[in-house]
């Protein structure tokens, strides 16, 4: 009868140790707050940003939605905080060029904008790179139509003083949120946010969007909030027009509340600014990071796709955690409990001081290999190397026994296996044992 | 004359095959009475070998459940999977044997219900393909 060959003898790994040594890529707010709450555990964590200073993404932020503190103060203190810890070190200008090993010994190469280059071998590694926003798709409105993040700095700039754009007073602000994918709640939230502050200004404001995101804690309560305060909602199906008229832009939607299609009417918003929601593409730096690090890029360009077999901030390597906007756009919140799970994440693997293999764990044997990168390629895990350790094997003719050279082989790295055996059912050479 | 009972090899991945099988054991579900259970770690783990050997060696049909595309825990078994399905297909097509022979189906790890199901509907169609001619 016929049984799969998984099981066999069972040459259990050496454990490996792991130092309490933390790189972070990306200094901006999840970085930090990693950092930080890291360092405050007594580990040793490096932090390589590619800007000139920390912060990231949220330098474009001011108000938070759901607390009354000022973003850019908060996030200065944080700074001034990080800056200040002694085991917590600060590469600014900095790129990882090169990942090798696994975890527990990575060897990463660091280079400086000034050419200066450091090689780090820390345990594990956190990916938290953001992403960037960019103003969506070219709506024909004139220069009456900016993005989110410009109203968010429009209102930073005057928070004592009535808003004004280009001189003329604003009296009149019209929300235009467009469809984007159904997780992304940033526009949304800015939007409502912004809204209840403009309404406090005098504003009148109206949010025309197609769907709005309230399914983060809070939101709920903000929209009522804005309802109550007088902000109007309205929904479309078409997307609305704009047409700009002398000194405005009037947005022109079809009255829903009219069930019939037919009998709709037209309705047109009269407003001094008109605010668009907002793209989000990967870093540009995050492709040549995933080929770096050896990372499965998503989709759409971010890091990871969403998998339901893996937590949100893990990697398809063991040791490298994701955090933050650089896995999926997203609001300061939800990136700062991403960054808390990787904290306990990390905190749990380096803590025993040790990490044993404890899968099924793959091995090659080193004698039938036939140095053919199959498994190299295909393992999604990144644990195959190729190593020159195997006495000579079947392949080298002419076969000469106990000669001494050395004859390349794949090897693969117990720790970073986890145990899918791929490679053992592709192995050309069957050289592969899934042991368990 | 008995009626055909054909047997069926079933390669469940551990992710969600072996558990629905579980969840369809513990629901006491109606499962075929000729029917051989091999857990793997993941779908990608299946040589095409072991598919056509399942299929020499006295299986009427084989099939696998695998996790559903992109679900897969290690992010591309059942993609690799799918290839070696399609190749497994293709030397059966060329000795002669049916492709329904060989199938994948996905499943979850709550799917008890479906797993009974498939199984259930594989058999009615393998009696009616008749014993398998290879083995
Ligand atoms: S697939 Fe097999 S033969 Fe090819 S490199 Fe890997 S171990 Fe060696
Ligand atoms: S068993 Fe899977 S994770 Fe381990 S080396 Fe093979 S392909 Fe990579």
């Amino acid at each position: 009868m016929y049984q799969t060959v998984y099981g066999g003898k069972y040459a259990a790994p050496a454990p490996i140790n792991l130092k309490p040594e933390v790189l972070i890529i990306g200094g901006g707010v999840v970085g930090i707050t990693i950092a930080r709450e890291l360092a405050r555990e007594g580990m040793q964590v490096v932090i390589a940003e590619n800007g000139e200073s920390l912060g990231g993404g949220i330098r474009h932020l001011h108000f938070f939605y759901d607390r009354h503190t000022d973003v850019q103060q908060w996030l200065d203190d944080m700074i001034a905080d990080v800056e200040s810890t002694g085991n917590i070190i600060v590469h600014k200008g900095a790129q990882l060029k090169r990942l090798d090993g696994h975890l527990g010994c990575f060897q990463a190469l660091i280079r400086t904008r000034d050419g200066g280059e450091t090689v780090l071998s820390p345990s594990v590694l956190v990916l938290a790179t953001g992403c960037i926003t960019r103003p969506s798709a070219a709506m024909n409105g004139g220069d009456r139509v900016i993005g989110l993040s410009e109203m968010e700095k429009l209102l930073a700039g005057s928070r004592d003083v009535s808003l004004a754009w280009k001189g003329q007073p604003v009296k009149t602000v019209t929300y235009l949120l467009d469809r984007t994918n159904d997780d992304i709640k940033i526009d949304t939230v800015n939007a409502v946010k912004q809204s209840l502050i403009l309404q406090e200004k005098g504003c009148r404001v109206a949010v025309v969007a197609g769907d709005l995101k309230v399914s983060a804690s809070g939101m709920e309560r903000l929209y009522r909030r804005a309802r109550e305060k007088g902000v109007l909602f309205f929904k479309y199906d078409e997307p609305p027009v704009l047409s700009p008229t002398d000194d405005r832009v009037s947005v022109e939607l079809q009255d829903m509340t009219i069930l019939r299609k037919e009998e709709r009417d037209t309705v047109s918003l009269l407003s001094d600014l008109v605010v668009t929601g907002e793209t989000f593409t990967a870093d540009p730096t995050a492709e040549e990071l995933c080929r770096v690090i050896k990372l499965r890029p998503g989709t759409s360009g971010m890091l990871m796709d969403d998998n339901p077999q893996f937590q949100r901030v893990l990697s398809n390597r063991r040791g490298i955690f994701l955090a933050g906007a650089c896995r999926f756009p997203q609001i300061v919140t939800e990136s700062l409990s991403e960054a808390h799970a990787v904290v306990q994440e990390v905190k749990a693997l380096l803590h025993p001081g040790a990490y044993t293999p404890a899968n099924p764990v793959a091995e090659v044997d080193p004698r039938k290999c036939a140095v053919c990168y199959t498994c190299v390629r295909l393992c999604p895990h990144a644990a195959i190397g190729m190593e020159k350790h195997g006495e000579r094997n079947v392949y080298a003719a002419p076969a000469v026994e106990n000669d001494g050279t050395l004859w390349g082989a794949a090897r693969i790295e117990p720790v970073a296996c986890f145990g899918c055996g791929i490679c053992a059912a592709e192995c050309p050479a069957r050289a592969i044992t899934l042991y368990q | 004359m008995s009626i055909f009972d054909p047997k069926i090899v079933a390669f469940c991945c551990e992710q969600s095959g072996v558990p629905a099988a579980e969840m369809a054991k513990t629901l006491k579900l109606k499962m075929p009475d000729n029917l051989e259970l091999v857990p793997v770690p993941c779908s990608g783990r299946i040589e095409t070998l072991y598919l056509l050997k399942a299929l020499e060696s006295g299986a009427d049909g084989v099939v696998v459940f695998a996790c559903y595309e992109e679900n897969c825990r290690y992010l591309q078994g059942n993609i690799r999977l799918k290839g070696r399905v399609g190749y497994a297909k293709q030397i059966m097509a060329k000795i002669g044997l049916e492709s329904e022979r060989l199938e994948i189906f996905h499943v979850a790890t709550n799917s008890g219900v479906k797993f009974t199901e498939i199984l259930m509907q594989k058999v009615d169609q393998l009696r009616q393909l008749g014993p398998n001619p290879a083995k």
